[in-house]
């Protein structure tokens, strides 16, 4: 759909179930994101979602940006809360008691309720093979409390709970790599999106809700706050982990690999990380480093996409 | 912006007045399903006729379009009773037969329980691809894009979008609108190494300055200096790189 760029953007639902006037930061790439999941999940939708940034900005009582039913969990939980969710109106339906239609079960969650809290809860959730989908806002840390670290902060970047110095590069372990745990659980569909490319973003969310089963969609959301960048760049950076092939989008259907965008240029790393003040006091040769990395794991998906040499 | 209340499969509802039926319904959450029509282009709908509803005013019954009947004060609307649902299934199935490629209208048709319809199935030389004539493309064309490059042609079985005497159009700015508006996917739009091609012409594509890839056609960038007055400049970068 990002093909189409110009005059097809006017053609997008203008409905908002996410609505206006919450309390995100200014520039907030993650917002957005959960914006443009909405407008392509439309209002047959019961989201269930983890404490993080989006519970706490977008509903302070008594007001509310969701024009949905939406249900707070705790961190932990969201997985299992829409599985229940699920299982419960499947069998009212059966039952009878409710009208048979099509609805979207959805579960929220940042990267801190997905990687870390919540791991578990989903594992068992995808496992179980519920109809629902899975998005993760993975914007690299625990923002909402104050950018901790959490283990799907990259490496060397500095975070309150690891803070570069004289002794330490700041985070000293990788990202962990979520869709491919998610892949690992052989659910029908697993994606990686970015908030920068909303059009994708949409496509992918529209594909993985009408997937009968599980689905999982890995949602790169850049935080200016977080990521110490200035407000206005936050889809630029988001367009440059995408064209660095630090963060590569593709799709997994049915275990079949597909890549979603291939740079036409791949971008130096060094273009990523320079502008961003949680990496500002990396060497020449720790970006060396990540760049290695890099390449690595972008050889790794391109093979598996089967466009790999 | 007058507010009047209908009722819909015997809920009551609020809706703006002289508002789509379909519209209405779907605000309140009461799916009916409809191909030809797109909520940001007001003069479609009325071609598919998937989204047939009961519409009761006075005490008149018939079946109607949902997607271009008005609402208004009094009426009482029916989406799923039996005589709907088999004109429904009736209008699938002979869709069906139409564009048996298409997955969207498949995929429709298997929800009512089509899988196979009875009838011929359109198929070889007559295979209009994916195409239901709903014109969507040629009302995008004309509506959003303000080119009119496709028009329809021919009546009747015949009848397809298409360029003037399928030539290619000088008209077409390769925008791609179309492709992205039509419902059944019929219209192919293809970008490999800086040429896009649509509707049977190729467009060479303006690349970006910074990273070098294609990503608008020249056409598209003349058309919109031409109407909006920017800045020819700003089209030297992708949006990436702007």
């Amino acid at each position: 759909m990002d093909k189409f760029s110009v005059f097809s953007a006017r053609l997008v639902d203008k409905t908002e179930n996410f609505t206006s006037g919450h309390r995100a930061c200014q520039g907030c790439a993650e917002a957005l994101a959960v914006r443009h999941v909405m407008k392509a999940l439309g209002r047959d939708t019961i989201v269930a979602m983890a404490t993080g940034c989006m519970e706490i900005i977008s509903s302070p009582l008594p007001l509310t940006s969701w024009k949905v039913p939406w249900i707070h969990n705790a961190f932990e939980n969201p997985s299992a809360v829409i599985s229940g969710v699920e299982s419960g109106m499947k069998a009212m339906m059966r039952k009878g008691k409710l009208p048979y239609k099509k609805i979207n079960y959805v579960a929220m969650g940042g990267d801190g309720a997905t990687a870390d809290i919540g791991m578990g809860q989903l594992s068992g959730a995808l496992e179980r093979g519920h109809d629902f989908l899975y998005v993760c806002y993975d914007n690299e840390a625990y923002m909402n409390t104050g950018i901790q670290r959490s283990s799907s902060t990259p490496y060397g970047a500095s975070t309150t709970t690891s803070p570069a110095g004289k002794v330490s590069i700041g985070q000293h372990t990788q990202k962990k790599n979520m869709a491919q745990i998610a892949v690992a659980h052989n659910v029908p569909y697993v994606a990686t999106a970015c908030s920068s490319y909303p059009f994708d973003l949409m496509d992918k969310v529209k594909r993985g809700a009408d997937t009968p089963g599980a689905a999982y969609i890995n949602c790169l959301s850049v935080c200016p706050t977080g990521w110490r960048i200035p407000t206005e760049d936050a889809i630029k950076y988001g367009r440059l982990a995408v064209d660095c092939c630090i963060y590569p989008l593709y799709e997994v259907i049915g275990g079949q690999y597909k890549l979603s965008y291939k740079p036409y240029k791949k971008v130096p790393v060094t273009e990523y990380i320079k502008g961003q003040g949680r990496f500002r006091h990396l060497t020449d040769s720790d970006i060396a480093f990540i760049q290695g990395q890099v390449d690595r794991e972008w050889e790794k998906i391109l093979k598996l996409c089967g466009e790999g040499k | 912006m007058e507010k009047i209340t209908i009722i819909i499969d015997g809920k009551q509802v609020e809706a703006v007045k002289d508002q789509p039926v379909l519209m209405a319904a779907r605000e309140n959450g009461i799916d009916i399903p409809a191909l030809c029509h797109h909520p940001e282009l007001e003069s479609s709908g009325g071609s598919c006729r998937v989204c047939l509803v009961e519409a009761v005013q006075g005490g008149r019954s018939r079946i109607v379009t949902s997607c271009n009947y008005p609402v208004r004060a009094g009426l009482e609307v029916n989406t799923s009773t039996d005589q709907v649902m088999k004109i429904r299934k009736g209008v699938l199935e002979l869709l069906l037969c139409r564009v048996p490629d298409s997955e969207v209208v498949r995929g429709l048709a298997s929800k009512y329980g089509i899988d196979e319809p009875r009838f011929f199935k359109d198929e070889g030389e007559n295979n209009r691809y994916k195409c239901i004539a709903c014109s969507l493309c040629t009302q995008v064309c004309e509506d959003v894009v303000g080119v009119s490059a496709i028009s329809m042609q021919n009546r009747g079985v015949e009848k397809a979008p298409g360029t003037p005497f399928h030539k290619d159009s000088q008209a077409c700015i390769g925008c791609g609108a179309c492709a992205y508006a039509c419902p059944t996917g019929a219209i192919s739009m293809k970008d490999s190494k800086g040429v896009r091609t649509i509707w049977g012409r190729k467009f060479k594509m303006a690349a970006c300055s910074v990273c070098g890839k294609p990503y608008i056609p020249q056409a598209q960038v003349d058309w919109i200096v031409k109407t909006t007055g920017k800045d020819r400049a700003f089209f030297d970068k992708c949006p990436d790189h702007r």
